[in-house]
């Protein structure tokens, strides 16, 4: 009896360690996205049956108001009004109207949208139909047991409108989600001019596609799906579908929707497209702008209000073309795991690619587990765990992937040497690359008598910013980066701070850096020269993105010069993509590593490949290229190691002594446990 | 012989479902973890046997982290069973006052350890020695081995006191022929569940120092394993789990053989 139960354990054992890989896939197209219009201060929008786009925007008319108060004095008050205009026309038609709606629809020459209206002191919604023949507005109907109108849609001659009911609204939970339960969605139709409610719990969202009404919604069990044929108000059967709480939705074909928000989107400017047939998703980025709200689709385009304020675009309709999305073979999908938000997403390379976020805990237990529901890795040098991941063989070897070794070869030394592990394995795909530099103004540099340079040393560069501050230049030379920059670099070069180097740069650091005799910003102006985009009139400071490379290169008095530091090299922080050796879609994942490693290889944005022709096209690339010539990737240990002790150091907490003998323990023990 | 063999199989058939469970979530990932102690990596899995282990039992930090984990137990949990032992007595013979604040040892058990860490970092601000995490480990566990023990000592029957009287016993012989030997299983598994317990106050002792690298003299065996996980380096968490679960069952051998030889 003992015997057998050994021998089923063992094979119990062995069994766990086979694994199987799936078939082989096509090769997939590369997917674009590009913005193609903008106007501003709109409230409203909709797309019509042609594909063209009618917009409320809410304004000042040019008039105003008068009114006296007891003391005699005239107060005067621009009056706005509505006005709706179309893509195509310049001079937008003004409505009587003094709501500004969010939320409209087009059918033919009817533009259909609800207001706030108030009777007896009775605040109502009330549906109004505006001709565009005739300029005439029609109440249609109040709306009596409803408030706050989420989201309008028309379809098959009915106004869908998702609002809150009083009644009805309270706190609840589906699974760790809370939400304001009292979401219903009416219809009104427009034909028999009578209004009823369709859905009364748990609708978060709703789109349309021709007569298909799509609800995404939830109950005690979770989120769903459920699809409505609007001619004959039939409900399909449920579909679940767990994207979390949603920001956007709108359905961009048959069974193809997209969501901004929920758990599965890389960042807050994308937007994920799924399907309610198939379990891929994929990511899409649209830019620096925000997706929320009233979300459209039309013949290949996304259409939304931009919701971020940061946004140069803030308050502006933005269309963008998401053709080729479209055509992604969704069945395709690879799930992405990344540790924090990527400064560089790769391309899908028509992969459906699903992003997720770990944080350090969930990816070590991920890798520890052999989780197959991951299928490639996305990090950067500066991740705590990257040095151990590169030496400890947790990631498919790349070697022998088409392209892989091609590419390498055509980064910069450094690159490729960090990328191979000490047997020679490739073990990771670099993305992108950032080194922080210093980028100046040389005409005016030179004017000041300021003489930046790769070979300038940190002494003579302080030095310089009392003449900055004194020629009143616009400059931000962050003390505490620096600081960081500094430290860093020691640290990528020592396994102690126990050192006479070490003292003398912590001293250095503290009277140098933080003994706030002079400004390491010129305040104001440089604020205000970085939030309205006038980078040419900053004249020096530290940058380091692929994307401010780009921006800066375009003043052509600037240039680049290292970041002044006590050694020869230039520390730079790569992006590098990997992948999951015990993945369920390995082969897709080596499709997909080989598409990319051959795109970025051609690729004239991507900084890693050192024979790049922009590299050549100017002094402030060339300047960049010299750097990354110099350049090296540490894998750094982590922040707590010293980062906390050297501020109570700088702050004067504690003594040099102290500090060295704190961090020393805590680098050693991390280099050596 | 067939009326054995029937009582034999329904046993077995009782402790099936218990067994499973023990096999699935215990014994097969303790194999998975010997296994994994004695490849290279968790990809390519060569077999480098013993190379792991050599290389964590001669890593300094993993015998710092064991001593640490050691004089804990050498020297926290015979204090524990002092007190434990000296307030269970008293309350068995029910000493009024003592009987009234019975509820403060069993106080610590129920209060969240955020919360408790919050008081002691308040209360215990230099951290040059282990004592606040000494202490901690003292007055978190002291509810339960008061309760465990109190009830030993209360469960034992007045009639067998009362007729060792009768034979002209002593107090010195009532307790060291009676009280010590019938109350002998549960001490030592009293001794058992706190040696246990020091290997979990790393929960406390993480959110007191609030760091993955304490001081040298805290630094215990989870916090070696714990940045070995987080490093990914699975083969040295798994060696030192392997050697972690050597030294508890050598302990709890040790306790066996002890308390066998103490029954004889």
């Amino acid at each position: 009896m003992k015997r057998v139960l050994s021998i089923l354990v063992c094979i119990l054992v062995f069994i766990c360690g086979c694994e199987k890989n799936e078939i082989h896939s096509e090769p997939p197209e590369t997917n674009k996205i590009e913005t193609v219009f903008s106007n501003e201060n709109v409230t409203s929008f909709d797309i019509n049956a042609d594909g063209k786009i009618f917009f409320f925007t809410f304004g000042e008319t040019g008039e105003f108001d008068e009114y006296s108060l007891p003391d005699g004095e005239v107060i005067r008050e621009p009056i706005y009004r509505l006005s709706v205009s179309a893509e195509d026309e310049k001079n937008p038609r003004v409505l009587d109207e003094e709501n500004a709606p969010a939320y409209m629809c087009v059918d033919g020459d009817s533009i259909y949208y609800p207001a706030y209206v108030r009777e007896n002191n009775v605040e109502s919604i009330v549906l109004f139909e505006y001709s565009l023949k005739d300029n005439s507005k029609e109440n249609l109907h109040t709306y009596r047991d409803i408030t706050f109108v989420k989201k309008m849609l028309l379809v098959n001659d009915k106004i869908f409108m998702l609002a809150l009911d009083p009644s009805k609204y309270g706190n609840g939970e589906t699974g760790d989600d809370y939400y304001n339960s009292g979401e219903v969605l009416s219809c009104f139709d427009l034909v028999t001019r009578t209004e009823s409610v369709i859905w009364d719990t748990g609708a978060v969202e709703f789109g349309s596609y021709e007569n298909k009404l799509v609800i995404y919604a939830h109950d005690n069990d979770g989120y769903f799906f459920v699809t409505c044929d609007t001619s004959t108000m039939e409900y399909s059967d449920k579909i679940p579908c767990d994207l979390g709480m949603i920001y956007a939705f709108a359905m961009c074909g048959e069974n193809r929707y997209i969501y901004s928000g929920g758990e599965n989107a890389f960042n807050d400017s994308c937007a994920t497209m799924g399907s309610l047939s198939e379990k891929g998703k994929l990511d899409i980025v649209i830019g620096d702008v925000g997706i929320a709200g009233n979300v459209k689709c039309s013949n290949g385009r996304i259409c939304f209000i931009d919701s971020a304020p940061q946004s140069e675009t803030f308050g502006r309709l933005i269309s963008a073309d998401i053709s080729s999305a479209l055509r992604t073979d969704l069945s395709k999908f690879l799930t992405l795991a990344y540790s924090e938000d990527p400064s560089q997403i790769p391309s899908s390379m028509g992969f459906a690619l699903n992003g997720k976020r770990l944080d350090a805990e969930e990816l070590a237990l991920t890798i520890l587990s052999q989780d197959k529901d991951f299928d490639l890795f996305l990090f950067t040098s500066q991740d705590e765990f990257a040095y151990n991941a590169k030496n400890k063989g947790s990631f498919y070897p790349l070697n022998g992937i088409d392209g892989v070794e091609q590419y390498l070869n055509d980064c910069f030394p450094f690159i490729g040497k960090a990328m191979t592990d000490e047997n020679g394995n490739i073990w990771a795909l670099p993305i992108s690359i950032r080194v922080d530099t210093l980028c100046y103004n040389a005409d005016i540099s030179e004017r000041c008598g300021l003489n930046f340079s790769d070979n300038m040393p940190p002494d003579e560069f302080i030095s310089a910013i009392p003449t900055a501050q004194s020629n009143e230049l616009t400059y931000s030379v962050f003390p505490n980066l620096y600081s960081d920059l500094l430290l860093r670099d020691y640290l990528s070069r020592n396994s102690s701070f126990n050192t006479a180097s070490f003292r003398e740069l912590a001293e250095w650091i503290k009277t140098r850096i933080f003994n706030n005799e002079f400004n390491f910003s010129s305040g104001d102006d440089y604020y205000a020269a970085l939030s309205s985009g006038e980078i040419g009139d900053i004249d020096f400071e530290f940058i380091g993105y692929p994307s401010d490379f780009e921006r800066y290169s375009k003043i052509p008095s600037n240039r680049l010069a290292r970041i002044p530091n006590f050694s020869e090299k230039n520390e730079a922080i790569c992006t590098f993509i990997c992948v999951n050796p015990f993945s369920a879609n390995l082969n897709q994942a080596l499709d997909y590593i080989s598409l990319l490693a051959e795109t970025l290889r051609t690729d004239e944005k991507n900084l890693c490949v050192s024979s790049l022709p922009v590299y050549k096209m100017s002094e402030f690339y060339s300047d960049l290229k010299s750097i990354l010539d110099n350049g090296s990737i540490s894998f750094r240990c982590p922040n707590e190691i010293y980062a906390e002790s050297f501020a109570n150091y700088i702050d004067g907490e504690i003594t040099l002594d102290e500090f060295i003998t704190e961090a020393d323990r805590k680098l050693s023990a991390y280099l050596n446990e | 012989m067939k009326k054995h063999f029937k009582w034999n199989t329904k046993c077995i058939l009782c402790l099936l479902p218990s067994l499973l469970g023990t096999v699935i979530f215990f014994v097969l990932p303790y194999i998975r973890v010997l296994y994994y102690s004695l490849i290279d990596n968790q990809f390519r899995r060569n077999f480098v046997w013993f190379d792991n282990y050599i290389k964590t039992i001669t890593n300094k930090y993993f015998l710092l982290s064991l001593k640490n984990s050691v004089l804990l137990i050498v020297i926290a949990v015979p204090i524990l069973m002092a007190l434990a032992l000296v307030i269970s007595l008293a309350l068995s013979y029910g000493i009024k006052w003592l009987r009234k604040t019975r509820f403060a040892f069993v106080l610590p058990m129920v209060i969240p350890s955020a919360s408790i860490v919050l008081i002691w970092r308040s209360v215990f601000t230099d951290s040059s020695t282990a004592l606040p995490i000494y202490l901690l480990f003292i007055w978190k566990n002291i509810g339960i081995c008061i309760v465990l023990l109190t009830a030993a000592f209360t469960s034992i029957e007045s009639s067998v006191f009362e007729a060792a009287r009768l034979d002209g016993a002593n107090s010195f012989v009532l307790h060291t022929k009676i009280t010590i030997p019938m109350t002998a299983p549960t001490v030592f598994f009293t001794a058992l569940l706190s040696i246990v317990n020091s290997f979990k106050i790393f929960k406390e002792s993480y959110l007191f120092y609030g760091t993955n690298y304490p001081p040298d003299h805290s630094y215990t065996l989870q916090y070696y394993m714990n940045n070995n996980f987080l490093k990914l380096n699975y083969q040295s968490l798994a060696t030192s789990a392997v050697l972690t679960s050597i030294l508890v069952f050598g302990i709890v051998m040790a306790g066996i053989f002890i308390q066998r030889r103490f029954d004889r």
